[in-house]
């Protein structure tokens, strides 16, 4: 999962002896560049990246996950499970025990009441919380006392780890947010930039889109931490002067999502200022195959919905051909160099779920000929370009507009020619491509193309919710105005069966492999899903700044407490 | 010209403007160096047939050509994923010019065909104006952005991704930078108006749309001429710097402007950046100069003296 | 004058409310949708509940009439009560950000002071070295000096700024490393040291804007001063045996200067909105940043806001520029 330099293994691991001796303050300041700038500090009313992980110096969970995608406790004793009788056998029912004496970087005492409070806030009916998936499921939160919150929930819950859990479900302070609730969250202007917190670091000044001055927590509860007094995170730019400030030119500390191109990474670390570090979450670049008709011939409402099947990507011989015809190493070293690796898998991680099927990795041209000739698809009329029946061998491949994508576009699109493929691109931009607008016909839901391209993941550590996503019931349609998950439109009674299996499975093991099925039977067993490319997260630190370690499942931020100066 | 003691044969306005056009350095060499970039990326691809889109399908060739310095088989280099630069440069000077000439055109027409109305027509002046001076006030650079980002998904779609986002910069270039050449026109057209000879026109009973088809307008050509080589200057840099913004044609359909955006993604090649630059500020340097020229040329206060 | 200016003022109503109902359709109309920002792991359900609490299901002219009230009516109480400490806009909604809920006018005021200072001393420093170069280039017409200064301005204003921008950057910060690549908007100059750096940060961007409007006026400069050179009055005083430095600095300037005042203050108004490709160049978060970043996610209420506020800046210096023609030219009269 981790995948970091040795250089900076050893930086870490020198800095563990130091960070003992330190105290709170003792390092002076950090400077921190998110070059997409915060514009926000309540994650629950922003799930940008940039606005959760910067709000996760000052908010935090009852718990978090660390670089492994475990579970660890952080405002808890420890983390509930069915052996220490924190999670009922059934499991119905959580029950979260606070460190004692915890308090608010105000001075006032943490309770149980703030995590109820917390619930209320995001599941109020008109408050447009963006994590309001944290807390599907549950019937009721009891406080039998100050330390004590009890979770209980409608529905068996096998993963329980999402509610008060990671940088996206943090808590609040009931005081501070108590008139803020429903309509009101979005006029809470100074609650919301500058939110009272238990983390590390509490907000000076809040700057929207720009910058953000943070000072060290008088009450934080380890009396020895952040090492740091001060920490500026900055924003703008793009993600080239970032990497730059931190690698070339030593302004800066720590940048996030640095990603820039292969020859950037080599040159750009040979500035000699700092390293640039990768890990892999569960981002996957991949290729969705319509199983529906997407033709213009058809009437409006007709068009990429079930009731025709598409007349050529039906064939599971043009699908696998399709897929074979790429050479996934090459598309990572155009674009993602470090920050990529070829992958076969929707699920790519953690790995306990991760299939390890590779057999796509190997790009076999004359096999994906060989295919398409065995399923009928041949040259008739000497055009280059492969028919059956009369009908043409072309697709529509279409992705949102992006450098990289359109890279990408242009390198698959020779390697299908080849195969005796017409191929049309399309790049649609981002805003209307993802932007879920039932009118527009160019949504990735409503998917008028034959293939399209994009990337998605999964929030934490389970992806049970992900896999969901495909089941036959999720298709977009005219009928639930195109806000299905389902975007291929695949169907199957089998895989729907498996999931519902997965939705009562609480043993690991089990559910692992369940998952990994799930898994396979969108990839290599029927290749509706084509996965491309496992992109990971690229930051870069620089060489002065201990303690780093990069997380992907939860904020890279969330050891900042524990950050400090290698002099 | 004073001195009438010398009858020299008589001269054709346009061989006068020429004369005076010819004696003005700038605006020659302006017109050699655009003459020469026009044979550039019109001519230039007849000779130079490398192929500027498609990338090479054979991963391990394609390797080893990205990013490639100059050399014989590609006197500029060749790109991030092995394209050839001038191949690209000629194909996204045709675009970038075509854009140039093309919003130029819409904008004169536009902004003529108001000055004409709003000069000819005392009852349409007023409206005409306000929404003139209403133009005027608008946020201009703004707003292209705006209406390029936020409607060039439409455009794309009804039209093809090149073709609509070809459409949608024209049309925004277009329309928001016809009022100059509205106000010229009026003005013209209000001085011509009056002279003796619309007059005569007018009273033998010719109808108003040949009056303007035949007398009016051939008197306002030169101001609307000048108007129109500072345009394709304007349109050319607004078409880059849209572009550069990310809002334009896209890197898999190349433009000066988009290919100085994709270089600029790619910085570990700087060269790469500099060829669309110097080609952008290039053709705009010598627009302007040949507009320069043309000014002095066409006025008859200069001229000739 | 007062009549005249009143008049104007007047007139300037109707224009601006048409400006702002092409502004708010032109931007809301739009096709795009600020759900885009939202990643795909939030599920639909919830995409629904986020859209209706920002107000977007409402019908457009609601929402037009609510972002004018707010515009023209809520802001100015919340300005006035921030500069008095009264209480006159009591808890009327203000209008917010879509993406971060921020007061626009408090984004506003956030940016305000890096894009004045970058963008306005560019604009100075510009008219600076613009007026001496103009004002000799016309004196010594056709003179060495003419030729080059001519020939650089019209490089100056042919050369895209984004162009020579990145050139600047790659040769100074990236090469040399003399200049920062980061603009740090929370410094603030308190002593010499702070002074020093702020200097250091803004001397690529002022460079680049200023060689570019420094080329345009004093192109200006320069045809304005040349007619006025070859005015009778000129050959008058200079027959009248008026020194040369009288009459070119006392008589022929002030005429000269008289079109390139209304042009600087018609070109005043891009200092708050217009150096959008600077900003973005140079990494300063100032409004054209803003304004861009906020396009990109589809942040509606900054987009009309920021677009609104630059054309009434527009209006207002149109009618500036004119009056100021009126004062300083007393041969035009706007009675």
């Amino acid at each position: 999962m981790k995948m970091r330099t040795a250089l900076l293994g050893a930086v870490a691991f020198a800095g563990f002896g130091t960070a003992a001796l330190a105290e709170r303050g003792a390092d002076g300041h950090v400077n921190v560049l998110y070059w997409q700038a915060p514009s926000i500090l309540n994650p629950y009313l922003s799930s940008g990246t940039k606005d959760v992980e910067t709000a996760s110096l000052v908010l935090e969970g009852l718990a978090g996950f660390n670089e492994k995608g475990e579970v660890i406790p952080r405002l808890v004793v420890d983390i509930p499970t069915v052996e220490n009788g924190g999670l009922t056998e059934d499991l119905m029912q959580i029950t979260w025990k606070l460190k004692p004496g915890l308090l608010w970087s105000d001075g006032t005492p943490v309770t149980s009441a703030d995590a109820k409070f917390t619930y209320e806030y995001c599941t109020h009916p008109e408050g447009g919380c963006a994590q309001a998936a944290r807390y599907e499921g549950i019937a009721a939160i009891e406080t039998p006392d100050a330390e004590t919150i009890v979770i209980k929930y409608t529905a068996p819950k096998p993963n329980p780890y999402t509610a008060f859990v990671g940088a996206t479900s943090p808590l609040l302070q009931a005081a501070q947010f108590a008139n803020c609730l429903g309509a009101a969250a979005s006029t809470c202007t100074d609650q919301n930039f500058m939110p009272i917190g238990t983390g590390p670091f509490i907000v000076k000044d809040f700057k929207v889109n720009d910058t953000v001055e943070l000072e060290a927590n008088p009450n934080y509860r380890d009396p020895a931490k952040p090492a740091f007094a001060t920490m500026t995170v900055k924003g703008g730019g793009d993600a080239q002067a970032a990497a730059r400030a931190v690698l070339e030119t030593g302004e800066f500390d720590y940048a996030w999502n640095t990603q820039i191109n292969p020859e950037m990474q080599t040159q750009m670390a040979a500035g000699g200022k700092g390293v640039l570090l990768n890990g892999f979450g569960t981002l996957v670049e991949r290729i969705e195959m319509n199983m529906t008709d997407p033709s213009p011939s058809l009437a409006e409402g007709e068009r990429s919905t079930t009731k025709h099947p598409h007349p050529v990507l039906s064939d599971i011989r043009v699908r696998k051909a399709l897929s074979m015809a790429i050479d996934r190493q090459a598309l990572v070293d155009i674009g993602y160099g470090q920050a990529g690796r070829a992958t076969c898998n929707l699920v790519p991680a953690p790995e306990m779920f991760a299939s390890d099927n590779t057999e796509c990795i190997a790009q076999d041209m004359e096999g994906a000929k060989a295919l398409l000739e065995e399923a009928g698809w041949t040259d008739s009329n000497g055009d280059g370009i492969r028919d059956k029946d009369g009908v043409k061998l072309a697709l529509l491949y279409q992705t949102s507009t992006n450098p990289v994508r359109q890279d990408f576009q242009a390198v698959i699109k020779s390697w299908w020619n080849e195969l005796g493929v017409e191929v049309e691109l399309k790049n649609v931009d981002s805003s209307v491509f993802f932007g879920g607008d039932a009118g527009s016909p160019d949504t990735f839901q409503k998917f008028y193309a034959d293939v399209e391209m994009y990337a998605n993941n999964f929030d934490g550590t389970d992806p049970e919710p992900y896999l969901a996503q495909y089941l036959c019931d999720k298709i977009p349609g005219p009928e639930n105005q195109w806000q299905g998950e389902n975007i291929n439109r695949f169907c199957d009674p089998a895989y729907d069966a498996m999931v519902e299996e997965l939705s009562k499975t609480a043993d690991m093991a089990k559910r692992s492999e369940i998952a990994k099925k799930l898994n396979e039977m969108l990839t290599k067993d029927s290749y509706v899903v084509v996965p491309l490319v496992d992109r990971g997260r690229l930051s870069a630190a620089s060489n002065t700044l201990g303690g780093v370690i990069l997380n992907t499942w939860d904020t890279e931020l969330w050891n900042a407490s524990d950050w400090f100066r290698i002099k | 010209m004073t001195d009438a003691t010398v009858i020299e044969a008589p001269r054709s306005l346009w061989l006068d403007v020429w004369a005076q056009f010819r004696a003005h350095r700038g605006a020659m060499v302006g017109l050699f160096v655009l003459i020469f970039l026009l044979l550039f990326v019109l001519v230039g691809p007849l000779f130079w047939t490398k192929e500027p889109i498609l990338v090479n399908s054979n991963t391990a060739q394609m390797f080893k050509s990205r990013n490639l310095g100059a050399s014989l088989t590609n006197p500029l280099g060749t790109d991030q994923v092995g394209r050839d630069i001038m191949a690209r440069l000629m194909l996204g000077g045709k675009v970038s010019l075509a854009v140039g000439f093309v919003a130029m055109g819409v904008a004169i027409g536009v902004g003529t065909l108001i000055g004409v109305l709003a000069g000819y027509f005392r009852a349409l002046d007023n409206a005409l104006m306000r929404l003139t001076d209403m133009f005027l006030s608008l946020p201009l650079l703004p707003l292209l952005l705006v209406l390029v980002y936020l409607y060039g998904g439409v455009m794309r779609a009804e039209f093809g991704p090149n073709l609509g986002t070809f459409f949608i910069i024209v049309a925004g270039i277009g329309l928001t930078s016809w009022m100059h050449v509205a106000r010229i026109v009026r003005g013209q057209v209000l001085a011509v108006k009056e002279r003796e000879f619309v007059l005569a026109a007018r009273s033998i009973g010719t109808p108003s749309r040949r009056i303007i088809t035949r007398h009016i307008l051939p008197n306002v050509l030169s101001p609307v001429m000048v108007a129109a080589t500072l345009g394709i200057a304007n349109a050319i840099i607004t078409e880059s710097v849209l572009s550069f913004l990310g809002q334009g044609f896209q890197p898999d359909f190349p433009t000066w402007g988009s290919m100085l955006n994709y270089a600029y993604n790619n910085q570990s090649y700087p060269v790469q950046m500099i060829w669309p630059g110097l080609a952008i500020s290039l053709t705009v340097l010598s627009v302007n100069y040949i507009g320069d020229g043309l000014r002095d040329a066409l006025d008859p206060r200069i001229r000739g003296r | 004058m007062l009549t005249y200016t009143l008049r104007r003022l007047l007139l300037a109503i109707p224009t601006l409310l048409l400006i702002s109902l092409v502004i708010f359709l032109v931007v809301d109309l739009a096709p795009g949708s600020p759900m885009s920002e939202i990643p795909l792991t939030v599920p639909p359900e919830v995409q629904a509940k986020i859209r209706a609490a920002l107000g977007l299901d409402a019908p457009f002219y609601v929402r037009y009439l609510l972002w004018m009230k707010q515009f023209f009516w809520t802001e100015p109480l919340y300005g006035i009560d921030n500069l008095f400490g009264t209480q006159l806009a009591g808890d009327a909604p203000r209008l917010l950000s879509y993406s971060s809920r921020a007061p626009v006018f408090r984004i506003i005021g956030e940016r305000l002071p890096q894009t004045l200072t970058v963008i306005g001393s560019a604009y100075l420093l510009a008219i600076v070295i613009a007026l001496p170069i103009g004002i000799y280039s016309a004196y010594r017409q056709y003179s060495w000096f003419d030729q080059i200064g001519t020939f650089i301005s019209m490089i100056g204003f042919s050369v895209p700024t984004f162009f020579t921008g990145l050139v600047m950057i790659l040769i100074f910060t990236v090469y040399l490393g003399w200049f920062p690549s980061i603009f740090n908007t929370s410094l603030r100059v308190t002593d010499w040291a702070t002074f020093k750096q702020m200097l250091h940060q803004m001397t690529l961007p002022v460079v680049v804007l200023a060689l570019y409007n420094a080329a345009e006026v004093s192109r200006y400069t320069r045809s304005s001063m040349l007619e006025n050179l070859s005015q009778d009055y000129v050959r008058t005083a200079r027959a009248k045996g008026m020194g040369e430095g009288t009459v070119v600095l006392k008589h022929v300037l002030r005429n000269s200067l008289i079109p390139v005042v209304t042009i600087i203050a018609l070109g005043a108004p891009t200092i708050f909105g217009g150096a959008i490709v600077t900003e973005q160049v140079f990494k300063i978060n100032g409004i054209g940043a803003a304004l861009i970043s906020a396009i990109h996610v589809n942040d509606l209420p900054v987009v009309q806001t920021i677009a609104f506020l630059t054309a009434i800046l527009i209006v207002l210096f149109n009618l500036i520029a004119d009056i100021l023609y009126g004062v300083l030219d007393p041969r035009i009269r706007y009675d």
